[in-house]
């Protein structure tokens, strides 16, 4: 086993495949420099931070510090942004606000100038949303964590379906499915299946070849894009989409490897097919079927890791087992497939097509 | 020592291909060739042997075992596959190396590696990767690698096939060598002088069936007894035909008007081509193209399968 895992990991590292790894992994990672670079991000950002300064003020929270603006007989105070008093609107950051939306109180610096009034942008202090202190706690920053949570979301959301929803499967795709595929139409299987090697050890040797092979590339790959969104959400976000990334390839390379095996000359389309069907579509469908996807249980560990409130609701379409069910389920998943997979290895035929 | 090899009814079709055709055969340990042409069935035989394939119906068992779905008579058995496939980006030395370890071996499967590789005179090259062998490096690196584990029975298909004169020469050496050694070597080939340099005892294999099996000399003697075909091609095949009916030693004769082609088949070659020039000159008429059909074994085997 220890020799089949070592050509393997030979044959991804050193041969033409790895070009194919290379590829599947630095896009992502442009992807993200590009979404960063065209102020996609930095769009997202400031949305999110004028969110806060609203919602904070929504909640009358006012902070020691802050200066009292009133206009139109209001109280007007922000933080974060340009504030301009036109005479029966206020724009903030170029945008218009309703009066009842501006008729709030925030924190910041004020400085005044020919009948304007611009805040200086200072950002709140970011802090670590927790469900437990969380979104029950007021006080100033109940609402920047509110938000925060909003950020971290979305950034997760965007880095889940970059990697395990879409990297991973690719990978599993190009990888998984082609384990016997490879050594057909290369005509090499011969050498290996005419020596006195349990074929369970094949599979094996195979199996953790590839894991081996793609797990260091894939978590620097998830790491750069992490780091290109400004390390957003700390040891949570990033701890939790390196693991679901890592469960991901491990789990999808043992279904797509017993794919390999049930039809050889085929894998890649079933594999294609059980992707986009089951692992897309059928995932979001909220009545058990869903319940036998991998993704279902990536999002779990997920929004677990991220102790992310979800409604019931949603939780059916999302995911809402618990983690330790999680991973016991993808352990499953993972055992069943390496197992059939061994066994079609030592019963079925696998035909080398002749020379001639 | 038993049987090298025993096979009862064995039958495998693909879908309904037939492989190989309800063969009986019973070998005894030693060197023995494996002759038919290309498709005739050599190396689905071969791959039942080896346990790549199931049989259909019947069964083949090999140094006493059954070898499908049973890996550990690979000790015993050494493969040089016909397919001329690698992992190119490996050195024959990294390939031979890491089959060696498959074959359960520890620290000293790069020794015996290298022992293999200099059997073959393959140590020259067996640093560099194999994308960049020839045809003769590469069928010495697949025959070092059926033998890097010592095996009892080597099985080679096609060994010679691409190869130069002195890297011919020297595969054959180590067949009879490896022979010489006690070892029982089933060499495949479609070529009967190849075969003929290494061993006298043959299988005969054609259409899935076992035709003959035994020495050379016998083989030799079933082949006589079948008429040889020639075909020769002018402008007025009739009048040619009716020439050589009446003056040579012919069994019979096929003429094809459109192709302006006669057929002719004699059971004394030797007589006929001594008589030709002389019957062809006398009609007057100038033969375009002469050409023997069993210069393929083809041909010799077609004989043999309406024989049996």
């Amino acid at each position: 086993m220890g020799e089949i895992f070592r050509m393997q990991l030979g044959q991804i590292l050193g041969g033409r495949m790895k070009w194919l790894m290379l590829l599947c992994l630095s896009l992502p990672v442009l992807l993200t420099f590009g979404a960063v670079s065209a102020g996609g991000v930095s769009e997202i950002k400031r949305e999110i931070d004028s969110e806060i300064i609203f919602r904070n003020a929504r909640r009358g929270i006012v902070p020691e510090t802050s200066e009292q603006v009133l206009w139109k007989g209001e109280d007007l105070s922000f933080l974060g942004g340009q504030l301009k008093l036109t005479e029966d609107a206020i724009l903030w950051s170029g945008r218009e606000m309703s009066n009842r939306r501006a008729t709030v109180i925030g924190e910041g610096n004020f400085i005044i100038t020919d009948g304007e009034l611009w805040i200086d942008p200072t950002k709140p202090q970011r802090k670590r949303y927790s469900r437990q202190s969380g979104s029950r706690r007021s006080g100033p920053d109940a609402a920047t964590e509110e938000i925060q949570l909003g950020m971290e979301l979305i950034y997760s959301i965007y880095l889940f379906l970059l990697y395990p929803q879409t990297i991973c499967l690719l990978l599993a795709l190009f990888y998984g499915t082609s384990v016997l595929g490879q050594e057909l139409d290369g005509k090499t299987l011969t050498y290996l299946f005419t020596r006195p090697l349990a074929r369970w050890k094949f599979v094996a040797g195979k199996y953790l070849g590839i894991i081996v092979a793609l797990a260091i590339p894939l978590t620097l790959s998830v790491l750069a894009s992490w780091l290109l969104l400004g390390a957003v959400g700390g040891m949570a976000l990033i701890g939790s989409i390196l693991l679901v990334s890592l469960a991901a390839i491990i789990a999808y390379n043992a279904i797509f490897l017993l794919f390999g095996f049930l039809i050889p000359r085929r894998a890649m389309i079933a594999a294609l097919l059980y992707g986009v069907f089951f692992e897309f579509i059928l995932s979001f469908v909220p009545a058990m079927v869903n319940q036998l996807t991998v993704t279902y249980y990536l999002r779990s560990i997920v929004t677990g890791i991220m102790q992310v409130e979800v409604p019931r609701e949603i939780s059916r379409i999302v995911g809402g087992s618990s983690i330790p069910f999680s991973l016991l389920a993808l352990l499953i998943i993972v055992s069943i497939s390496l197992l059939l997979a061994s066994i079609l290895a030592a019963r079925k035929e696998f035909v080398i097509k002749d020379e001639a | 020592m038993g049987e090298l090899l025993e096979a009862r009814n064995l039958t495998k079709l693909y879908g309904v291909i037939i492989g190989v055709n309800d063969v009986n055969l019973d070998l005894q340990p030693g060197v023995i060739g494996l002759l038919g042409p290309n498709g005739a069935g050599k190396s689905t035989f071969l791959k039942l042997v080896t346990g790549q394939l199931r049989p259909t119906e019947g069964q083949v068992s090999v140094l006493g075992q059954n070898p499908w779905s049973n890996v550990q008579l690979f000790n015993r058995i050494g493969l040089c596959p016909e397919q001329d496939s690698f992992y190119d980006n490996m050195s024959a030395l990294e390939f031979v190396t890491s089959l060696a370890r498959l074959s359960g071996m520890g620290q000293e499967a790069q020794d015996r590696a290298e022992q293999a590789l200099a059997r073959v005179s393959a140590t020259e090259f067996m640093h560099r990767s194999i994308g960049e062998y020839s045809k003769g490096m590469r069928q010495r690196t697949k025959i070092a690698q059926a033998i890097v584990h010592d095996p009892d029975f080597l099985i080679l298909d096609e060994p010679l096939t691409g190869t130069d004169p002195i890297c011919r020469r020297e595969i054959m050496d180590l067949v009879t060598e490896l022979g010489a050694e006690g070892k029982s070597i089933l060499v495949a080939s479609h070529v009967l002088h190849e075969v003929q340099a290494m061993t006298d005892q043959f299988v005969l294999i054609f259409g899935g069936r076992i035709l003959a099996a035994g020495k050379v000399q016998e083989i030799r003697g079933l082949m006589n007894e079948f008429p040889h075909r020639i075909s020769l091609r002018c402008s007025d095949p009739k009048k040619l035909a009716g020439a050589l009916i009446r003056d040579l030693p012919i069994d019979g004769v096929e003429i094809d008007q459109e192709r302006e082609e006669v057929m002719v088949l004699t059971k004394d070659p030797g007589e006929f081509y001594a008589g030709l020039s002389q019957v062809v000159l006398a009609t007057g008429l100038s033969v375009r193209e002469l050409t023997s059909a069993d210069d393929k074994l083809e041909a010799v085997f077609n004989y043999l399968m309406a024989a049996s």
